[in-house]
């Protein structure tokens, strides 16, 4: 079995009289240690996969197995720990505590598991142990994204789900985000989806998965991954 | 407009939120506010209806309906009515109660201002026909005292018949009745009896027998429709009381001068009478006969004019003739008849001449007294009662204003920042920002507008009458009238419409400044600082990481912070204080009637029976109950000083080493044991504040019936309930000139002695007049000022409404502000109850710091009104009491729990989609 798996999964939302289809009928597989990219021009559906992907919705219809466990099933105390323990997320606007330092933002995450990293090693990885003390809003762009990158990483989780990484970030920002994404893949055997709309980044995935109108468009399997230097957009 | 509509209900928590702490501000504020308003409008619409006098005057030989007539002619009098009053023993339970009967003139006209101190019918009727009464009923007044019961009054004097004084001495109970003379539970003092008047009666005038009024009453032009309790009044009336005393003086003086002149007369007449009866006697037959001759000329003189002296001597002259010659015929027969006839008329002559002369010698002069509303402490307190309510109203509800503003500050700020995206797209459309902004104005507006309008309206009936009801113990005036006092209400708009105006106003103006660009992105939240504390390594290092968060947290919402803690200090403030007073009023009770009164009973001993001292000791000896006693010496006084006055009672004791056990005597200051000695003269604490008065000032003290004396201050005592003023028997005779009749004795009864038994023994004695129990006193005492319970209530209830809404609503702003955050967390895995406790921990915090603040401000709060919610018999115990401050702790914790379930709800309904 994969180490993640969509089967037939289906989500409908109900407003008022009308059923919305977000998902429909989605299935999907990707190994342990892939970087897959899912992705869909706006509207296809990506964030529903992706929030039941990280626990954070259940769907209607079908099952999801991560690591052997359908947490379709799973109760919402359960959801909780499986996203404490086994998901890393990367947020499209980093979503650090402004209030918190580079450091003590990694730290909020390594409190609440129980094989945490350690928050400075885990800086140092990203490339920002002189920054460790400063706040959010005293770094940039990519050097915050970097951050929540840490952040999710130090968790030492099963999945890294990245929701659209590059979206706030300029292209050689965002060209350096994705370089450290493949590279923790790479280097580390960690799986990494990332979603996103651009479909110029798939080239460097493994496994691209295209959806379209809530559902799945093709599951297609990259031999030769380029490296991130060489793709443009 | 519609947008508005459906931006209330969107946001209804908000509206509300803002509508509640309006009207919950304002209704305090104008509530309390027109508390002294109403309290006064109440009693000057009474007065006015009831035709209650502006002046008494009295006068030493009681008042002719000539002297009326008198005093009705001069300038300015809108009435004037003569009365009769008289204090007698009415016999209940083997206990001769003091009554004060009073005239009512059963033919007056109720148009009329003469027709004064009309009697309040609260059951019943008024009398009409003669036997018939209507009494008052208080909880001091006989349980006998019920219509239907007759009533049997008695003399308060050996020398005197009941019937001298009334027509009858039987009268039936026809209704129960108020007097607007007695507003409060004090009633005259009096020269028998315990000294105290117990209550009134009301008879028809024609039942009194007695050959003078006692009291003239006033009413004066210019106080019609006047505020009675505003200084005009008192200028106006107590320059008008001392004119017209020193008229209605004049007016008697000459009355009576006139009866002296006539009495004189008549001594000269008689002693001339008499001298020409023992001339005649002393005469023989011969003499007689010339003595007769002489007359008859003089006669025939006489009848020859016409003038008024010549007829009255002609008249005399025809007397004595007639007698003398009566004499001389009955001596020619040897008859001595006649001889004994005029020498008896001579010795009748003689007394007659003794007795008017010792009633011209003994007569020493008129006195008059007057007397205007404020001559009763009852009329001076009521309007201070109404006074110190609106001193609190100057602290509390401004306080709760503050808070309203505060919170509706940080509801439109927030807003308004929530809104930036819409109002940078309205603004990018193009319209102006007058129009943006009247949008939150108009949405600040409808909640404020409602909310004062709402919260005044509950508040001005709610607030007075609650504070009334709680005073109505002490005042009999009926029930309080609660108008809605436009201009206060209007006040109170204006100012939170202008409050709410300015906040809109302010955070919008800050947000249309933007770039519209910078506008349709979110607000970045503040950027994170690092606290002081991080400063201080070894401390910060040891904190956890989670209270590293919660403190920078607390302390990047600055205004936030500073409000929640505000909001909590004042919650815990208020219940602290209405604790506190609570504990301070009870505890009065214990301090004087337990600690201070050490005495079980005191007992009145019967001046008219004029027993020696030792009599009355002998006498008590005799009772196996009493353990202890001491004979004191009870005077009711007035004490004045700087034109202050304040009722109180000069105690002597006759023994004053034993006083110790009896009552006992502290230093105010420093709780050291005072004695009487002569030259040392106690007063107790309260009064010295009342009138200013220091150790070594002197005061000067009036006693009814006596001359005013002056004593000087040596010590303060420790006392909490009435005043009193105690001195040696040795100072009371170099100042009063006679030594102190020792009128009460105190007594001190053994561990199991029969109380009822006892007492109904000792009232068996014509000896004492009554006795009166410490363990009553205190009961009664106590239920009077326990009154105050409801306003401790409402204090309580406003406190816990105030902690609710200040508290939900910033803490719903909290979370509302950092949903993101929040999502945040969810997403990273924090389990509900952490992503609460992450929350919490800054609430706890702040509740923590608040109750702290809070006991301080309580401390400040609690004194200040134990200070201005006293009335004049009575201290309040300064002391904050130990369960204050736990209760009022435990009662803020209470509610920040509340408050924080109900947001635990609303963080789990958090979606972590928000995160994205």
């Amino acid at each position: 079995m994969s180490f993640v798996s969509f089967r037939n999964v289906g989500k409908h939302y109900k407003m008022g009289e009308v059923t919305i289809t977000a998902s429909e009928n989605v299935s999907f597989e990707i190994e342990k240690g892939e970087f897959a990219v899912i992705v869909g021009a706006s509207g296809a559906g990506k964030t529903t996969v992706l929030n039941m992907l990280g626990g954070m919705d259940t769907c209607s219809e079908g099952s999801i197995t991560v690591d052997g466990t359908d947490i379709a099933k799973l109760t919402s105390k359960q959801l909780t720990e499986y996203r404490r323990h086994d998901i890393g997320f990367v947020f499209q606007f980093y979503n650090l505590v402004n209030n918190l330092t580079v450091l003590e933002n990694v730290e909020l995450a390594t409190q609440i598991s129980r094989d945490a990293m350690d928050p400075q090693e885990v800086l140092a990885k990203v490339g920002l142990q002189e920054r460790m003390n400063n706040f959010p809003s005293q770094l940039s762009g990519g050097e915050q994204q970097r951050v929540s990158i840490a952040r999710a990483l130090a968790k030492r989780p099963k999945l890294l789900l990245c929701d659209e990484p590059t979206g706030a970030l300029d292209y050689n920002t965002g060209k350096t985000i994705l370089k450290l994404l493949q590279d923790t893949c790479r280097n580390d055997g960690m799986t990494v989806i990332v979603i996103t709309h651009n479909q110029a980044i798939t080239p460097m995935a493994d496994r691209i998965i295209t959806l379209k109108n809530s559902k799945v468009e093709n599951v297609r399997i990259n031999e030769n991954p380029t490296d991130v230097d060489t793709i443009e957009w | 407009m519609k947008d508005i509509f459906r931006e209330i209900r969107k946001s209804f928590g908000r509206f509300m939120s803002i509508f509640l702490i309006v009207a919950l501000g304002t209704g305090f504020f104008a509530g309390i506010k027109s508390t002294m308003p109403d309290m006064k409008e109440t009693a000057e619409e009474f007065f006015e209806e009831y035709n209650l006098m502006d002046i008494k005057l009295m006068s030493s030989v009681g008042i002719q309906y000539s002297d009326l007539r008198e005093i009705e002619k001069l300038d300015g009098i809108a009435g004037v009515s003569a009365a009769y009053s008289c204090d007698v023993y009415y016999n209940y339970d083997g206990q001769n109660q003091v009554v004060k009967v009073m005239s009512y003139d059963t033919d007056s006209r109720l148009d009329s201002h003469s027709f004064m101190n009309r009697p309040i019918l609260v059951e019943g009727r008024l009398p009409q026909n003669s036997g018939e009464c209507v009494v008052e009923v208080t909880v001091k007044t006989p349980d006998s005292y019920k219509i239907g019961n007759t009533i049997t009054l008695t003399s308060p004097r050996k020398d005197t018949d009941i019937s001298e004084l009334f027509v009858t001495d039987t009268y039936e109970i026809v209704g129960i009745v108020a007097s607007p003379l007695y507003i409060g539970f004090e009633r005259d003092a009096t020269t028998i009896g315990s000294g105290y008047v117990n209550n009134f009666i009301i008879i028809p005038e024609d039942d009194f027998n007695m050959s003078f009024y006692t009291e003239l009453y006033i009413r004066l032009e210019d106080t019609i429709g006047m505020d009675p309790f505003s200084p005009e009044y008192t200028d106006v009336v107590n320059e008008k009381c001392k004119e017209l005393q020193q008229k209605f003086e004049g007016v008697v003086a000459q009355r009576v001068n006139k009866n002296l002149g006539d009495l004189q007369n008549n001594v000269t007449s008689l002693e001339n009478k008499v001298s020409q009866l023992e001339k005649m006697l002393g005469l023989s037959g011969e003499g007689l006969l010339l003595y007769c001759e002489s007359l008859s000329e003089r006669i025939g003189e006489l009848e020859g004019k016409t003038d008024a002296l010549s007829q009255i001597e002609l008249l005399q002259k025809q007397g004595l003739y007639e007698q003398a010659y009566s004499l001389y015929l009955a001596r020619e027969n040897g008859d001595s008849s006649v001889d004994n006839e005029l020498r008896q008329a001579i010795e009748k002559s003689k007394a007659e001449i003794e007795a008017t002369k010792e009633t011209l010698s003994s007569f020493e002069g008129v006195k008059t007294y007057g007397f205007t509303r404020y001559s009763s402490d009852d009329y001076a307190s009521y309007s201070g009662d109404s006074e110190k309510i609106d001193a609190i109203a100057k602290v509390f509800p401004v306080f709760f204003i503050f808070i309203a503003a505060l919170v509706c500050l940080t509801t439109m700020t927030r807003m308004v920042d929530e809104k930036r995206i819409e109002i940078g797209t309205y603004k990018a459309l193009g319209y102006s920002p007058i129009k943006i902004i009247s949008k939150y104005i108009i949405y600040a507006t409808i909640p404020t507008a409602l909310g004062t309008l709402i919260g005044t309206a509950i508040g001005f009936k709610v607030f007075p009458y609650i504070i009334y009801d709680s005073y109505k113990i002490m005042y009999n005036i009926p029930s309080i009238n609660t108008p809605f006092r436009i201009d206060y209400a209007v006040g109170c708009l204006v100012c939170a419409l202008l409050c709410v105006w300015i906040t809109v106003f302010a955070s919008c103006k800050l947000s249309l400044s933007a770039q519209t660009s910078e506008l349709m992105r979110p607000k970045s939240l503040p950027v994170g600082r690092r606290v002081l504390l991080e400063r201080v390594g070894f401390v910060w290092k040891r904190l956890s990481f989670l209270s590293k968060v919660t403190l920078r947290n607390l302390l990047r919402y600055k205004k936030r912070f500073a409000m929640t803690l505000v909001g909590v200090a004042g919650c815990t403030a208020l219940i602290m204080t209405a604790f506190g007073i609570k504990n301070s009023i009870s505890k009065v009770v214990d301090l004087q009637f337990d600690y201070i009164f050490g005495y079980d009973a005191i007992s009145v001993v019967n001046g008219e029976e004029e027993l020696p001292d030792s009599k009355v000791e002998d006498l008590l000896k005799e009772y196996e109950e009493i353990d202890r006693f001491l004979l004191m010496s009870s005077t009711e006084i007035t004490v004045e000083k700087d034109g202050k006055e304040q009722s109180a009672a000069l105690l002597v004791p006759k023994e004053p080493s034993d006083l110790d056990s009896f009552i006992k005597l502290r230093d105010a200051e420093n709780g050291e044991k005072l004695e009487v000695k002569p030259g040392e003269i106690v007063i107790t604490e309260k009064i010295t504040g009342l009138l200013g008065i220091k150790k070594g000032d002197s005061v000067t003290v009036k006693v009814q019936g006596k001359d005013d004396v002056t004593l000087t201050v040596s010590d303060i005592t420790e006392n909490y309930a009435m005043h009193y003023i105690y001195i040696s028997k040795e100072d009371y005779e170099k100042v009063y000139g006679e030594p102190a009749k020792f009128n009460q004795a105190y007594i001190i009864l053994q561990d199991n002695a029969d109380k009822n038994a006892f007492s109904a023994s000792l009232i068996e004695r014509d000896e004492f007049l009554g006795i009166a129990f410490l363990t009553d006193k205190a009961e009664s005492f106590f239920s009077s000022i326990e009154s105050l319970n409801s306003i401790v209530l409402l204090l309580i209830v406003c406190a816990a409404l105030l902690a609710f809404i200040v508290l939900y609503n910033l803490a719903n702003i909290n979370i509302t502000e950092r949903v993101r955050e929040i999502a945040t967390l969810k997403v990273l895995g924090f389990y509900d109850g952490e992503t609460s406790a992450y929350i919490y921990r800054e609430n706890i915090l702040t509740t923590i710091l608040g109750i702290v603040f809070g006991w301080g401000i309580g401390l400040i709060l609690h004194r200040f009104v134990v200070h201005t919610a006293e009335v004049d018999l009575v201290m309040f115990s300064r002391e904050m009491v130990w369960y204050a401050y736990i209760l009022s702790a435990v009662l803020t914790a209470v509610f920040a729990v509340i408050v924080n379930l109900l947001l635990h709800v609303k963080l789990r309904k958090i979606d972590m989609v928000e995160s994205l």
